[in-house]
């Protein structure tokens, strides 16, 4: 059995690990191999000596055993399912594996980029990376139900059918930082730009990878964004609102148009249809006409040869032309999506609500500074709000209220917090200053299931994305840092105490 | 007269009482003067004063003892404010006018100090704003309501501000830049050399307490060269470049006010503030500008998730901000002969769900928060406990 520190800890810890990951247990396993098998004395003294470096007993520290060898070798012959993945241990830690339910000293085990397995004592057969830490408390990845990070927006404006993950920035490593500082690792982002409709916004993971794979959309149409303008003029405010309720009007008179092509191509086929049925009598008595043409036969527009009165002209109905504007519009209104209004005053909240009702969209407010003033309209209509109680920009409005989550809650309203424009590193903390009783289930659990992916992520389950944190201690307390990031099994960011190199 | 008398000796012996009368807050945790919190701590006080600091076991079988769930702490302490005075307290013609005192500013029945009163801080040094080169004195005053009208000023002359930064220059007057008001100051300095009548810069320069609000870097590394050599360094106030000054600044042993930070800062101003942390500087906060109630609980939350040391982010709350303002001895920790300004908080102050749950301030009962346990305490600081 050998018992080796196999990863070196190299390249910048504040970078996240994407271009070039050091650890070859995240490369398939074929190419892994030579690496495993050929693990040089030269290599193992190195791995050694880089964590003699950094005795603090709090560090975490990596090993690699393998357990049976010649299961091992065995399995690079007959490739087994359970082996062909990267296994990670985490052993020891307090896991948190919703926000609410705690478990002691459990180990949690990544198989690829999964959950394999959380509990105590795992022991898991095969080639296992492992990490012990101890003394640190491990939750489920942060989720910001409403953010902004890494968003290239567009200027002012946009188009229902643009998507905000075209403006997600996966290269953005700065921004990728401070969401990994603060246990971010998947977010709603937003299409919403300027006054009037924005797009469908998206849920993405901060995922690793290289190229195109990096942030991983998670639910490419998660909502349609729309913004009431509450930043602009009152007349400014005016105008999206009867543009916006043009727009889903004109979506509905567009479905009227195709609805009418329908049902008039539908006659038109079937005259179409009778009038060669009665050619096919008419024709029964002509042997020469080659069969299967006739059905194909278009209709005569002048009078026969015959010489009888010419029939009734038939026309073919125009299609009308696409609109695909129109269509991510129809998808609102029979509620396939739902809609996000980004909307702070109150008068722009009660105008989001009332054309939910006129056109029985599922609204959601978003940014809500004032949504506590009507709080009673949003209960009745059972319509959630996401706050943005770090966010810059609702500062700017004199009624928003520190204790807005409260009144929402008590109310009856469901409310979310998010970091919206501000940066997500203090997420948590954010939820926790709105006076949320369950922080961290609400930025975990709760948020994946507002989000509707919640069989994705927001958990430590099997079967979910292993997407992770690990912070120095419980992270309700003051002073826990993020010390680890894992985000689909692979680690993305470490804090700089983690002494992950130069 | 003989009723009148045994009347009149009733009276004086309730008052005696009264005047004398021990009260004992036992809290789940104390907040110690060296940041930390401690469980198991009596805090006795007796005056309006902290007469001693007890074994909570001592008072086992006492029914007069308030007890709580929540953390004791001594009242927070705005290192620099503008709460109740903003926008009346500095000239924007003058580039020099040491003279104004930003206490004079103050309007003691403004909203946003009874808010503040609310959230624990019970004790702000007032700033001039920032829009002369030398622009007026520091006031320290308490936010509990005052008979009169009055603020309750405990220092008048608390430090005199120096602002080095775009807000005191200006281009119809000198300083129009940093080279202009560094000329400036040295020019001061000389003038009082040559005997010139400056009794307030003279004393700025001869080691009366000095604030410097500083916008960049380079204005802290200015201002602490301007005072190198002399015989006090100022206090720095900034924020935004504390990664590459914070060294400095603990060379030349001046104390540090920061903030306000919010929940938005960037990478580089929180680093700064770990790294000044680090550096063993004593720091007090400030929630100048920002319109949050809860703004300097914020800020000392972020400091210490940015690496402050939770006990060092909890002095810069109540002790360290007390030595900055002056008041060491006087007030800012829980400790023998310092003034009951006390706080409990429903969990560690620094926790940003945490509510302040009552307030006091030399010892008399200031705001109770509603609720449950609010009210207990309310019966029992103000009817003695005995129910």
């Amino acid at each position: 059995m050998t018992n080796a520190p196999l990863e070196p800890r190299s390249g910048n810890p504040a970078n996240p690990v994407r271009s070039h990951n050091p650890n070859p247990f995240n490369r398939p396993f074929h190419a892994r191999l030579p690496t495993i098998l050929l693990t040089t004395e030269s290599n193992m003294s190195r791995a050694c000596s880089t964590s003699c470096r950094y005795p603090d007993s709090a560090a975490l520290t990596e090993t690699f055993r393998v357990r049976r060898p010649a299961v091992a070798i065995l399995a690079t012959v007959i490739p087994l399912p359970a082996f062909a993945q990267a296994q990670l241990l985490i052993e020891n830690a307090t896991v948190c594996l919703d926000g609410r339910r705690i478990v002691e000293n459990a180990d949690v085990l990544i198989r690829g980029d999964r959950i394999a397995a959380v509990a105590t004592d795992l022991d898991p057969r095969g080639r296992v990376t492992r990490i012990d830490a101890t003394g640190a408390f491990i939750t489920p990845g942060l989720i910001d139900a409403w953010g902004a990070t890494a968003m290239r927006t567009t200027p002012s404006g946009g188009s229902p059918d643009q998507l905000a993950f075209d403006a997600f920035d996966r290269y953005d490593a700065e921004a990728f930082r401070a969401a990994f500082a603060g246990g971010v690792t998947s977010l709603y982002i937003s299409a919403a730009s300027g006054p009037g409709i924005g797009g469908i916004g998206s849920v993405v993971r901060l995922a690793p990878g290289d190229g195109p794979s990096a942030g991983d959309v998670l639910l490419r149409d998660a909502a349609l964004c729309i913004d009431m303008g509450s930043a602009q003029s009152p007349t400014a405010r005016i105008r999206t609102f009867h543009a916006v309720r043009k727009a889903l009007k004109d979506a509905i008179a567009y479905r009227d148009s195709l609805d009418e092509y329908a049902h008039d191509l539908e006659a038109y086929e079937k005259k179409l249809a009778e009038r060669a049925k009665a050619n096919d009598k008419k024709d029964a008595g002509k042997p020469d006409q080659p069969p299967g043409a006739q059905p194909e036969r278009p209709p005569q527009p002048a009078s026969d040869q015959t010489g009888k009165k010419p029939e009734e002209e038939l026309k073919k109905p125009a299609e009308p032309r696409r609109n695909r504007q129109a269509e991510v519009l129809l998808r609102a209104i029979d509620r396939e999506i739902p809609v996000r209004f980004r909307a702070d005053r109150d008068a722009d909240i009660i105008n989001a609500l009332t054309l939910a009702d006129e056109f029985n969209l599922r609204a959601v407010i978003e940014g809500g500074a004032e949504a506590h003033l009507v709080a009673a309209d949003l209960a009745e209509r059972n319509v959630p709000v996401v706050l943005d109680h770090a966010g810059e920009h609702s500062r700017a409005i004199p009624r928003r209220r520190a204790d807005a989550l409260a009144i929402l809650t008590d109310a009856g309203v469901t409310a979310r917090v998010a970091s919206g424009d501000a940066s997500p590193r203090f997420l948590l903390r954010s939820i926790q200053r709105a006076g949320s009783p369950d922080a961290l289930a609400h930025c975990t659990a709760d948020a994946a299931a507002f989000l509707n992916v919640a069989d994705s992520i927001g958990s430590l389950r099997q079967g979910r994305y292993a997407d992770l944190v690990i912070w120095s201690g419980d992270p309700r307390e003051p002073g826990a840092r993020v010390r680890r990031v894992y985000v689909s099994g692979q680690l993305m960011w470490q804090s700089d105490g983690e002494g992950g190199g130069s | 007269m003989r009723r009148l008398t045994l009347q009149f000796a009733a009276v004086l012996a309730a008052a005696t009482a009264a005047v004398a009368q021990e009260r004992v807050i036992i809290a789940s945790r104390t907040l110690m003067p060296d940041g930390s919190l401690v469980p198991g701590k009596a805090v006795v006080v007796t005056n309006g004063r902290i007469s001693r600091l007890a074994d909570a076991a001592e008072f086992d079988d006492r029914a007069d003892v308030f007890r709580t769930d929540g953390v004791l702490s001594p009242g927070l302490i705005d290192c620099l404010s503008d709460i109740g005075a903003r926008g009346h307290t500095a000239s924007r013609i003058a580039s020099v006018d040491p003279e104004p005192m930003a206490h004079e500013a103050l309007d003691p029945h403004a909203q946003e100090v009874a808010e503040a009163l609310r959230q624990g801080v019970t004790t702000l040094m007032l700033a001039p704003e920032p829009t002369s080169l030398i622009g007026g004195r520091c006031s320290v005053v308490r936010t509990r309501p005052y008979p009169h009208g009055r603020a309750e000023v405990l220092r008048t002359d608390a430090g005199q501000t120096l602002n080095m930064g775009e807000w005191a220059f200006s281009a119809s007057r000198e300083p129009s830049s940093r080279a202009g008001a560094m000329f400036m100051l040295r020019d001061l300095y000389d003038r009082v050399r040559r005997g010139e009548r400056l009794p307030l810069i003279e004393k700025m320069y001869a080691g009366g307490p000095c604030i410097a609000r500083c916008e960049l870097g380079q204005d802290v590394s200015a201002v602490l060269r301007l005072f190198s050599g002399k015989r006090t360094s100022p206090v720095i106030v900034h924020s935004r470049d504390l990664v590459d000054v914070a060294s400095e600044i603990a060379a030349f042993e001046s104390m540090l006010i920061v903030g306000p930070i919010s929940f938005n800062a960037g990478r580089r101003e929180l680093a700064g503030i770990a790294r000044a942390a680090d550096t063993g500087v004593v720091i007090g906060f400030s929630a100048w500008g920002d319109p949050d109630a809860d703004s300097l609980r914020r800020t000392a939350a972020a400091a210490a998730d940015a690496g402050m040391t939770p006990d060092a982010a909890r002095r810069a709350l109540t002790s360290d901000a007390a030595r900055i303002i002056g008041l060491h001895g006087t007030l800012g920790s829980i400790a023998p002969g310092q003034s009951a300004d006390l706080v409990v908080f429903s969990h560690d102050p620094l926790r940003p769900d945490s509510r302040p749950l009552a307030v006091w301030v030399a010892g008399e009962l200031v705001h109770a928060h509603t609720g449950n346990e609010a009210e207990e305490l309310v019966d029992h600081l103000w009817n003695g406990g005995a129910k």
